[in-house]
């Protein structure tokens, strides 16, 4: 059951809003604890943080745009470890106040039983774009705060003021979170006045003393209309890239063409926050060869690239965890060639979700295509008759 | 190289499961069957067990085709590990479509332990369909 509610914003400062609507639930022992970003001090960035006392909440500030690392990660190392049983559910309650890919990615991660999700009380804020904290070694990040808010008031596509939102955000469909506990709706409400939360849960309305019966229509007609832009951009970046990575003429691969300056830093696979895996084949010695392979490898081809192994890398990693791509960009952020790594993800992405018709994040008992199988499926491949 | 030649003789790198298809080639061995010598066999307990990786570094290191080949389903000694392989192909051949590599170079069959024949009628046909395409262009690759 659905419900909407005002929050009202007092002196123009709608952090303020949240600050007290989460000190309400560490008040009223909804939760033991919340995990929302805490602005730095030097006021360039935010860092996810693990608030249990109501007074530290005074620097918690979830609007800041910027996104440094997911907080899916961190919510991986505050539940509960999963038994043989997977069991998790004795555990204390703990709110997560996230981004909308912060909460895809948790999904996803807690189908892979990183995450006790039964322990989180989902919180979800509206994003219309998140600035790489490198931009904001120059500038004070709450320079943007209030022209971001704005433009999430408008339901502005762009970037408010000249400085581009990272390209991920600037292409992303989903700037409101799917069915949190509570999402907070900043999109087509005049934020300075009030905030629109969305309550999935009957209970909290009563014990959080909020006015449920607010009005929700310019909020989903602005995000509905920022959505059918962005889906524009989208499908043209994912097409423009898409053909880039066709085989070349000579038969070159398009992936080694465009990513041919790859170091292979795994910087990427550091910043993802799918890619799990503490035995990652990447982060062991497997692709540190013999000296005599490189030897008999520039041999037989004339000549090898090093560190080598860049195109196994990224098809790996595509294999591995593609149809959970959420499409945060993080791994773009974090590549120091500045390539389009996310793009990449993206456009294969479309592919290979669309074969499984899986939507990483959009619901947590849709088992991961390749936990499972039909059958009956994929005839076509294998299967002929012997004559 | 020697692209688009009938005289080609491409390397085709084969991951066969244990329990149908490795004793499948082993039965067109044992009776004889005559099959081109272009296949690489590495022995698998599982078509499952062919993690994607395999098959990625095979191609981009310039095999030129890579078989896949398990038990048919519903017979899997493991009882799933085909049908978990066949969803796995699916989105590897998905991936290498899309980034521009030749899927069509990897094969994906089911050959049982009693199909001697099906495995050198597999060989056979997957040799000339290689041939007709010619080598790998990432055979002589180095900037992979």
């Amino acid at each position: 059951m659905t419900i909407f509610a005002s929050l009202p914003v007092e002196n123009k400062e709608p952090v303020n809003a949240v600050r007290d609507l989460l000190a309400r639930l560490l008040d009223t022992e909804l939760v033991s604890a919340v995990l929302v970003a805490v602005e730095t001090q030097n006021g360039r960035s935010v860092q996810p943080s693990l608030i249990r006392d109501t007074a530290s909440l005074s620097r918690a500030n979830p609007f800041l745009p910027v996104m440094p690392i997911s907080a899916a990660r961190m919510a991986t190392f505050i539940t509960r470890r999963f038994d043989a049983r997977g069991n998790g559910a004795s555990a204390p309650r703990i709110a997560v106040v996230m981004r909308p890919c912060e909460l895809r990615a948790t999904v996803e991660l807690a189908k892979l039983q990183q995450i006790a999700y039964e322990q989180l009380l989902t919180i979800g804020i509206d994003c219309v774009g998140t600035f790489e904290v490198s931009d904001m070694q120059t500038e004070d990040a709450h320079v943007y705060l209030e022209k971001v808010l704005e433009a999430a008031n408008h339901g502005e596509v762009d970037s408010p003021n000249g400085l581009p939102y990272r390209h991920a955000c600037s292409i992303c469909t989903n700037p409101v979170a799917w069915q949190p506990d509570i999402a907070v709706h900043t999109i087509g409400v005049d934020n300075q006045q009030e905030i629109l939360l969305e309550v999935n849960e009957e209970s909290l309305v009563e014990k959080l003393e909020l006015q449920a019966g607010a009005d929700a229509t310019a909020h989903q007609t602005a995000v509905q209309r920022l959505i059918a832009v962005r889906q524009e951009r989208r499908d043209t970046a994912l097409d423009t890239m898409s053909e880039k990575l066709q085989m070349r003429d000579d038969g070159t691969p398009g992936l080694l063409v465009e990513f041919e300056d790859c170091q292979r830093c795994h910087n990427c696979t550091v910043a993802c926050p799918m890619c799990y895996c503490k035995t990652c084949l990447f982060r062991t010695n497997t692709f540190e060869h013999e000296p005599q392979y490189y030897m008999d490898v520039a041999e037989r081809k004339g000549a090898m690239r090093l560190p080598g192994d860049t195109l196994t890398f990224h098809l790996t990693r595509l294999a591995h965890m593609s149809l959970s791509c959420i499409g945060c960009g993080l791994c773009t952020s974090a590549c120091p060639a500045d390539l389009p790594v996310d793009t990449l993800f993206q456009t294969v992405a479309r592919q290979t979700q669309s074969i499984f018709d899986y939507v990483p994040g959009r619901n947590l008992d849709e088992l991961l295509p390749i936990a499972t199988f039909e059958t009956d499926e994929f005839q076509d491949l294998g299967e002929r008759v012997a004559t | 190289m020697s692209n688009n030649n009938n005289s080609y003789e491409p390397r085709i790198i084969a991951f066969l499961c244990n329990w149908c298809s490795y004793t499948g080639a082993d039965l067109a061995g044992t009776s004889r069957m005559k099959y081109p010598p272009n296949v690489y066999i590495v022995r698998m307990m599982c078509s499952g067990a062919v993690d994607p990786v395999y098959v990625i570094k095979a191609m981009v290191e310039g095999a030129d085709a890579v078989l896949i080949a398990g038990c048919h389903p519903g017979d899997c000694h493991y009882q799933e590990g085909n049908y978990k392989a066949r969803r796995r192909m699916v989105l590897l051949k998905t991936i290498l479509e899309q980034t521009g590599f030749d899927p069509n170079r990897v094969w994906l069959r089911w050959i049982s332990a009693s199909e001697g024949k099906l495995f050198a009628d597999t060989i056979n046909e997957m040799t000339e369909a290689i041939r007709a395409r010619g080598a790998s262009p990432l055979q002589q690759e180095w900037r992979v």
